[in-house]
């Protein structure tokens, strides 16, 4: 009777149920990955300070050229309007506006439709806009029919925020 | 003369234990993160409700989305206080806006009113300002409506055992010309 050489048996099984526990913790480590990501969305998106803000500047809009700025995006064909220069063709007085701007820490303010893939949004859309305001805008993106449009503002610590604005009668 | 082959050798045996505690390490490591996360996770997160809620009694109080300026009728410093101020309104008490250190425990508060919210004791106030800047002279067209008038209430706020800024930022505006009896001292 042949004797079964049994050397080396052992670190094969090591070595499987290495690769085995390797693969859990792999797995475990890309589930903690999202957790840790989720956990900063909560702490950067839709902030209460980062909301009222978002609320001023819609306050000083609608007290200036909103529905202006609410046509002119019904007739451009382009996916937002960014109005983070204080354009005097959507506010009174650029001086007024940028002193808003800084005083509420603001980087970025974006016009756009609440449901963006409705209608304007394509895959070159969002080019020149960072990844972070791209994931936000992806993030607040609502799917509707009625005429509902977002601002979108990114603020200089990091943080955004989103109000609605409603079409109305205009 | 027949060897008994069962059981292991010792090199097989420091191997198996070997990789054993490393992928063991690991995991304890990955543990620890955890834990961390969730209790830093459960502190933060009760500050900035406190600390959210006390924005909200104060944008409550101005009337932030009234769009009518006439709940606040006026902010002023305290008397001889740093880091204070009264704001004053038309349809309710005075309240009062202050950040402070409690001088035997060394705690820090921010108070408003009679809602005090306590921050841990590594934690570095700024200076409490109220600003106004006022655009009369526009170099565009004002409607009747439109403000003209911004305050701005900050206080920065770094929690030095998070490394993170929690910053008190507030903006007020109003139209001046409609609300002449607003007054704000800074």
């Amino acid at each position: 009777m042949k004797k079964i050489k049994e050397k080396g048996f052992m670190l094969t099984e090591t070595l499987i149920v290495t690769v085995f526990v390797g693969t859990i913790l792999l797995f475990m480590f890309t589930k903690l990955q999202k957790i840790n990501a989720n956990y900063s969305k909560v702490y950067t998106y839709n902030t209460l300070t980062g909301v009222y803000n978002a609320g001023n500047v819609k306050n000083y809009l609608t007290n200036n050229y909103l529905e202006k700025l609410i046509l002119n995006y019904r007739n451009t064909a382009d996916p937002y309007i960014d109005i983070t220069n204080c354009n005097l063709e959507y506010y009174a007085s650029s001086s007024y506006c940028t002193e808003l701007y800084q005083d509420l820490n603001i980087d970025k303010v974006l016009f756009l439709e609440s449901d963006m893939y409705k209608n304007k949004w394509t895959s070159t859309s969002t080019s020149g806009l960072s990844q972070g305001m791209i994931d936000f805008i992806d993030y607040v993106n609502e799917d509707n029919e009625g005429d509902l449009y977002r601002l979108v503002v990114s603020y200089k610590d990091g943080t955004y925020a989103s109000v609605r604005i409603k079409g109305g009668n205009i | 003369m027949i060897k008994n082959k069962k059981g292991f050798t010792v090199l097989e045996l420091l191997l198996a234990f070997s990789l054993a505690m490393i992928v063991i390490v690991y995991l304890f490591q990955i543990v620890s993160l955890v834990q961390i996360l969730y209790a830093d996770n459960q502190d933060k997160s009760a500050l900035l409700v406190k600390q959210n809620n006390l924005v909200e009694a104060i944008y409550q109080d101005i009337g932030m989305f009234e769009q009518k300026g006439e709940q606040l009728r006026g902010i002023a410093p305290c008397n001889g206080e740093n880091n204070c101020y009264i704001f004053q309104f038309f349809d309710q008490e005075d309240k009062t806006l202050k950040a402070y250190t409690n001088a035997s425990s060394g705690k820090k508060y921010i108070a408003y009113g009679n809602y005090v919210v306590e921050y841990p004791k590594n934690t570095t106030f700024g200076n409490l300002v109220v600003d106004r800047s006022s655009y009369l002279e526009s170099d565009g067209i004002y409607g009747d409506s439109a403000y003209d008038t911004i305050v701005h209430i900050s206080m920065p706020i770094t929690l030095n055992d998070y490394r993170e800024q929690y910053d008190l930022n507030i903006v007020y505006q109003y139209n001046s010309k409609n609300h002449p009896d607003i007054s704000i001292n800074v």
